[in-house]
């Protein structure tokens, strides 16, 4: 004997937000909430437990950026209201799609592998796509390849940055810890996203990279600060480039450190060392270029770095 | 894992117009396109057949054919056109359009992507928004990419002189180039190097000059594979950036106090050398022996030339 028959599980509150999308873009006029609990499939029980319904399923297509009318149906009367979509909001129109053009956006959309902007890229295409445009396989002659790394969780970023919504969220550094912050921007760099953002147990601007956050979660009311200008951001990680860059004097052992070399103001020394002059943008990059090329190198000044470098060693022996 | 219902509704609202202008399309196709398995496809289509205007006779419910696992839209009521895009795929749009400028494009092409550009941020209105995100960071600028991008066309083979990663000598090499990626935003190439007699990844900012040849590259027959060994290690628990950036040669991770205890995987010592010695912090390498002794003499060299041993 085979398998019984499965009948399909009904869906009712799919079905009911597809039916209520459909009646108001129908309507060439506001329709009240009574007229859609007589007409549209799926509204049924008290009158009570079908407003509360309405209200939950006009918050769910707005969430889907449908955008709802809402009006008095009599101006002098304005506690009865109306409510429909309509199609010139609702439809897509962009004007004068090419093929060719819908094939770039193809590739462009398959630039991401973070989860928010490639499904957003893609459900875009796809609306693209049934404008009736034939998509021609776009050949750039050019690789176009991935920009990020995906992370889990741009989605609530998103939503929160958008809202100005606060976020809290547990963050692994030197220390993990819980943080509370109000999230001001997104920012992808070398291939990370990272978010900037008011630490508000500091009241400090700080830069977070997404992927050391977990338990990301939204807390509090919508519009709940004001951002912050850009030049007011200036002093997280990215926004410091014309901050003052630091200058190291290096002794570097002549035919070596190649890499090291690109950019630098280079003197002979003696007969196995080079003077290398080199500018950093941060202390930091400086510190790893020189530990990379080990015994090849050397900290003239400035004396700080020298004298990190020698504890740093020494802490390494021991 | 199942649909929620809005999650379901945006696809649905998204499938009708879509199927509108692809008619006869299978439900395999139509799965792999919404991102969906195929009875998810199945169920969504169930879904919409239900669904209509209000009488929901004959007359005005979605009508949809699906014989032998195509699909065709008979009637879609109200839902023939596309709904408009909202924010976030606008901006994941225009974003996108920037990454393929930033990556060295043709101009015939960069002319498409800037009227492309208008067009979307046209349909964003409120330009603010994409002052949320700033990706102008993603990748550094190559000389060698539309040369590379011309070699990855034509299956056409290069002469490069190249700084070595970890040795950080200047070697001629003859490759074929396989591949294009970004690793913290650096561009590597992945190609048949003729010299290593494999495949290596070459970071486009070390190499000093590259040409296109025309010479042939067939891999030798002795070609031998790289052989990984183990290796334990000690960082510091704030360089999460080594996981991060390495993962891929990172067996294991235990936290040991305040340091990280970590197993790799790895065939390239002397690369890992130079990354370890670059981690700003205690670190130390407890096996194998002959690994853990050679860092302990680039230390002391290093040492020796501060003049502290």
């Amino acid at each position: 004997m085979g398998e019984p028959y499965r009948y399909p599980v009904p869906d009712l509150k799919t079905e009911r937000l597809i039916n209520l999308t459909m009646a108001l873009l129908a309507s060439k006029r506001l329709i009240t909430k009574a007229e859609i609990f007589q007409s549209v499939a799926g509204y049924s029980g008290a009158t009570e437990s079908m407003e509360r319904m309405f209200e939950r399923d006009k918050d769910d297509l707005r969430s889907l950026g449908i955008e709802i009318e809402v009006a008095p149906l009599d101006s002098l009367f304005e506690d009865e209201l109306g409510y429909r979509i309509s199609p010139d909001k609702y439809s897509l129109t962009v004007p004068d799609l090419t093929s060719q053009e819908l094939g770039v956006l193809s590739v462009a959309a398959n630039s991401w592998q973070n989860a928010l902007f490639s499904q957003g890229a893609q459900r875009a295409l796809r609306k693209l796509e049934s404008l009736g445009v034939e998509t021609s396989a776009a050949s750039l002659q050019t690789a176009i390849v991935p920009v990020d790394r995906n992370v889990g969780d741009l989605h609530v970023l998103w939503q929160a940055l958008t809202e100005s919504r606060v976020l809290t969220f547990t963050y692994s550094s030197m220390e993990t810890s819980e943080r509370e912050v109000n999230p001001y921007k997104l920012s992808l760099f070398r291939g990370d996203w990272y978010l900037i953002g008011e630490d508000r147990s500091k009241s400090v601007i700080r830069t977070f990279k997404v992927r050391r956050m977990s338990k990301i979660a939204i807390k509090g009311k919508s519009r709940a600060f004001e951002r912050p200008t850009d030049e007011a951001m200036k002093t997280t990680l990215f926004g410091n480039v014309d901050d003052e860059q630091i200058r190291v004097v290096l002794r570097v052992r002549k035919e070596a450190c190649l890499s090291l070399r690109t950019g630098a103001i280079i003197n002979a020394f003696d007969e196995d060392w080079d003077l290398v002059v080199k500018d950093y943008q941060y202390e930091k990059e400086a510190l790893s270029e020189i530990l990379w090329h080990g015994d090849d190198v050397e900290v003239v000044e400035p004396a700080s770095l020298r004298s990190h470098i020698v504890s740093l060693i020494e802490s390494r022996i021991a | 894992m199942s649909l929620s219902a809005i999650e379901r509704t945006s696809k649905a609202l998204d499938l009708i117009p879509y199927i509108v202008e692809h008619p006869a399309i299978s439900i395999e196709e139509l799965a792999e396109i919404f991102s969906v398995p195929s009875a998810e496809m199945v169920e969504l289509l169930n879904i919409v057949f239900m669904c209509g205007l209000p009488g929901y006779s004959h007359l005005e419910l979605i009508d949809i054919s699906t014989e032998d696992g195509f699909v065709s839209v008979i009637d879609p009521q109200n839902l023939d056109r596309p709904r408009k895009l909202t924010q976030v795929e606008i901006i994941s749009i225009v974003l996108g359009l920037q990454n393929l400028k930033s990556q060295g494009v043709k101009p015939a092409v960069m002319v498409i992507i800037e009227d492309l550009e208008k067009k979307m941020l046209a349909l964003l209105g409120d330009i603010e928004t994409l002052s949320l995100v700033d990706s102008s960071q993603t990748v550094e600028q190559s000389p060698w990419k539309p040369l590379i991008d011309d070699c990855l066309n034509e299956s056409a083979t290069m002469e490069i002189d190249y700084v070595g990663l970890a040795s950080e000598k200047l070697t001629h090499r003859l490759i074929a180039p396989k591949k294009l990626y970004i690793n913290s935003g650096h561009y590597y190439l992945r190609a048949f190097c003729s010299t290593a007699q494999s495949e290596r990844n070459f970071r486009l900012d070390r190499i000093q000059s590259a040409t296109k040849s025309s010479q042939v590259l067939l891999p030798s027959v002795s070609a031998v594979a790289d052989v990984d060994q183990e290796v334990q290690i000690l960082i510091p628990k704030g360089a999460l950036q080594f996981i991060e950036l390495h993962n891929e040669i990172v067996e294991t991770s235990q936290e040991l106090g305040d340091q990280l205890h970590l197993t790799l995987s790895i065939s390239n010592t002397a690369w890992l050398l130079r990354t370890l010695s670059a981690i700003d912090g205690s670190v130390s390498i407890l096996s194998p022996e002959n690994l853990s002794r050679d860092f302990q003499l680039l230390n002391q060299r290093v040492l020796s030339n501060y003049g502290q041993i």
